[in-house]
């Protein structure tokens, strides 16, 4: 009989693999980040990266948890699909942190996913200025509107401006703000320190 | 100890069977790859406010369900050769 411990077989298969997580998250995110032309400057692209590995590693142990709290697969599965709808749903995106209904807002508190992605979209939009494409109104009648006349279509754009603040859009349809950032570095590690001490 | 047995083991494993890392990693860089070509090339204009907002939403997603696999438990006892390695170890 092999008399070991659960939790030195959890670290054991959870270093076990690492290689895979990093060779994936390098070859993912670096094809993903400077093809789609996201913010091209140092930080922000390591930013990316950090929070992108951080959230893997957290859900990782967040099923690796219900994987060793479950006897078998199927009895697994249905508590991951579960937790992945709620997740997926109350990241931020789908449903804007504004609008989620009061008696689901915790959804949201409890989601690692919806702090990376909140850094995630302060990393792309804060501190940045992005020249309008769309000015409201338009059309035949209104081509020599100026000045206060009109505004850009986009969210957080202000009358009379040709360029939208990245921090406005955030802050009107996300409520998102960079004061939260660095708060969060903390939280995916919690969380994955949390549920490594409940392993097996 | 019996971490530096099981890491032992585990990358046994792993070295033993390639082919779920490899499967793993180019499954990713492709499915990477898709993903940035639906959002080739951004313009740094107002335009692009939603797509990079749905682009990053899809990124962290793939990043943070790329694991869910993991709920399957795998639990094999040692191999005889590590067996007698504990059976002679005084520590146990």
């Amino acid at each position: 009989m092999a008399l070991y411990h659960p939790f030195s077989e959890a670290i054991a298969s959870m270093i076990c693999a690492l290689p895979s997580k990093i060779l994936v998250a390098i070859t993912f995110n670096l094809s993903l980040y400077f093809m789609t032309n996201l913010r091209r400057e140092v930080g922000p692209f390591f930013l990316y990266f950090l929070f992108s590995f951080v959230c893997t590693m957290c859900m990782s142990m967040i099923f690796r948890t219900i994987g060793s709290s479950s006897r078998t697969i199927s009895q697994a599965m249905a508590p991951s699909a579960l937790i992945t709808l709620a997740l997926v749903i109350y990241t931020g995106f789908v449903i804007p942190p504004r609008d989620m209904v009061v008696w689901f807002r915790w959804i949201n508190y409890i989601n690692p996913i919806a702090y990376a992605f909140e850094v995630l979209m302060v990393n792309e939009f804060d501190g940045r200025e992005f020249p309008c494409v769309q000015y409201i109104p338009q059309g035949p009648g209104y081509e020599n509107s100026t000045g206060l006349e009109r505004i850009c279509s986009v969210k957080g754009a202000q009358p009379g401006l040709s360029v939208v603040q990245g921090s406005a859009y955030l802050a009107t349809s996300f409520e998102y703000y960079r004061a939260n950032v660095w708060r969060y570095v903390f939280f995916p590690y919690h969380h994955t320190l949390l549920q490594f001490s409940y392993m097996d | 100890m019996q971490i530096k047995m099981c890491l032992a083991r585990g990358f046994d494993r792993l070295r033993g069977d390639l082919s779920i890392f490899l499967t793993t990693v180019l499954g990713n860089f492709f499915m990477g790859l898709i993903l940035a070509s639906m959002f080739f090339n951004l313009e740094a204009d107002t335009s692009s406010f939603y797509s990079r907002g749905a682009l990053l939403f899809y990124a962290v997603l793939f990043s943070a369900f790329g694991s869910q696999l993991e709920v399957r438990r795998r639990k094999l006892p040692l191999q005889p050769s590590q067996m007698t390695d504990i059976r002679n170890d005084s520590r146990f």
